[in-house]
């Protein structure tokens, strides 16, 4: 796995990237290349996994930012799936990782709705009750 | 005895047409017999309603002279050393006089409850000037009126609704309270033994027979952490939804907020199904609220029960659509991970530290 912070990619690093993925044609290898551009440039930092590379359960609470008993809860829920290895160690493949994140961005937008909820939240409650 | 005081919408809009203490409690009252209205033909739904009816103070203690008369006369605190005159003329129900002054006049009737359970209600349902000796006299009108019976001047079926409403608006709020002392209560308990619940969340009592039904399963968890260096306790709350409704939408927002009103301290992971957990440091002041709720049997009452504090931080977002985001209340996500809906009124607010750092790692200029 490769980590690459943006801080610590210069600025003409970023526009020779965006000049070499605009040098391929429509692709994958575009598309990846683009989104390594473009998530930099957003100042994400990007992590380059293969996919069926396996993280440990401490880099993969880190990479979603949650602490390691939340993430063994999410682990034992069942919604992010992960393997045994050896008699105790757990390991997550990077496209579970990947899916789960997504799962959770959504699960976060859905929440934060509910948070902002308020008085009109209530009200629309009111409809249920009997 | 507890009695309720009700006043009819006809006569706060036709009856009580001057004199207003706060002249906005009528014209508001006008806006909301509309929306009433609405409701009685089938048009909306109560949701549409409560808006307006949160607009002004309960119908009783509404700013009209003769209403706060009525109000004080039919409070049932003091039945027996209070003089009720009836109207003789009016004989199919006990109709009562009811004054303000030498220029009001009203009346008002006492409507028993169709459950023996329930309380009664006082109605003012008519009002109008004294005009001794008069046929204009509010009296002597309202003999008249009732020459064929009283029944015009009963709740309509507008009050009957509203009352509804009413109700429902009380029994929620009535049902956040009491979900905001248990989940209080369930943390005190995991701060003691490092797990508690479920504590299964029932829907708020149905004004009929019918059962309370299940909405939630809420349990906690406590570890430890280390932050930055410095050991810290987490808790965790799962939340099971065993219903899909707006109710159980409040009862997690409710659950959240007694814990922790401050919706940026709390960071979401879905878990199997549609369960979800939640995770936040705790703080002593959190340890404060839980233990004295456990102990007192009650809350804070300044705590609001499931009232969430959102926007006290301010982040960075690279979500391009924010301004439309700000006006359909959409959420986006900010740079720190974090999902809000955006608010104006953000230029006073600190910015999120998780935010900053984000920002600073952008590629140097």
């Amino acid at each position: 796995m490769t980590t690459v912070i943006p801080s610590t990619v210069p600025k003409n690093d970023l526009q020779k990237l965006e000049k070499l993925a605009t040098s391929f044609p429509d692709g994958a290898l575009r598309v990846a290349l683009d989104t390594i551009h473009n998530d930099l440039a957003r100042g994400e930092t990007v992590f380059v996994l293969a996919d069926d590379e396996a993280v440990t359960p401490s880099r993969a609470a880190q990479i979603l930012g949650l602490s390691r008993t939340h993430l063994y809860k999410v682990l034992d829920s069942g919604a992010l799936e992960w393997h045994p290895v050896g008699a105790r160690d757990r390991r997550i493949l990077v496209k579970d990782l990947l899916a789960y994140r997504e799962l959770m961005r959504g699960a976060r937008r859905r929440t934060a709705t509910v948070f902002a909820g308020g008085t009109a939240a209530d009200d629309e409650a009111l409809d249920e009750m009997i | 005895m507890i009695r309720d005081r009700r006043v009819t919408l006809r006569c706060i809009c036709e009856d009580l047409h001057q004199d207003w203490v706060s002249p906005q409690d009528r014209s508001e009252a006008i806006k909301l017999r509309i929306a009433v209205s609405e409701l009685v033909e089938g048009r909306c739904k109560p949701s549409t309603v409560a808006p307006f009816l949160r607009k002004i103070p309960r119908l009783n203690t509404l700013g009209h002279p003769l209403i706060r008369a009525f109000d004080d006369q039919f409070s049932g605190n003091d039945d027996v050393a209070t003089l009720r005159e009836s109207i003789s003329s009016v004989a199919d129900r006990a109709w009562w006089k009811q004054k303000f002054s030498s220029r009001w006049r009203g009346a008002a009737t006492i409507v028993l409850p169709a459950d023996p359970k329930g309380i009664e209600t006082a109605w003012l349902g008519a009002a109008g000037y004294r005009r001794a000796g008069s046929p204009e006299d509010f009296y002597a009108w309202f003999s008249r009126e009732c020459a064929s019976g009283s029944d015009k001047f009963l709740p309509a079926e507008e009050d009957i609704s509203l009352l509804d409403v009413d109700l429902r608006i009380a029994r929620l709020d009535a049902w956040k309270a009491q979900l905001h002392l248990s989940v209080l209560v369930l943390l005190a308990n995991c701060l003691d033994e490092e797990a508690a619940g479920p504590l299964i969340v029932l829907s708020p009592k149905p004004n009929t027979a019918t059962e309370t039904e299940p909405l939630a399963e809420v349990s906690l968890t406590t570890t430890t952490v280390e932050e930055e260096g410095e050991v810290v306790r987490e808790l965790i709350v799962e939340i099971v939804p065993l219903k899909h409704t707006k109710l159980t939408e409040r009862a997690i927002a409710t659950t959240l907020a007694a814990i922790e009103p401050d919706t940026h301290s709390w960071t979401t992971a879905p878990l199997n199904a549609s369960a979800m957990s939640h995770s936040v440091l705790t703080t002593e002041e959190m340890y404060q609220r839980a233990f004295n709720a456990r102990e007192s049997g009650s809350s804070d009452p300044h705590e609001l029960p499931g009232v969430l504090r959102v926007g006290t931080i301010a982040h960075y977002t690279a979500a391009t659509s924010v301004t439309q985001a700000t006006i359909e209340g959409a959420a986006v996500e900010a740079m720190c991970g974090h999902w809000f809906v955006p608010m104006h009124d953000h230029d006073q607010l600190d910015i999120c530290g998780g935010c900053s750092d984000a920002r600073n790692r952008l590629p140097e200029e």
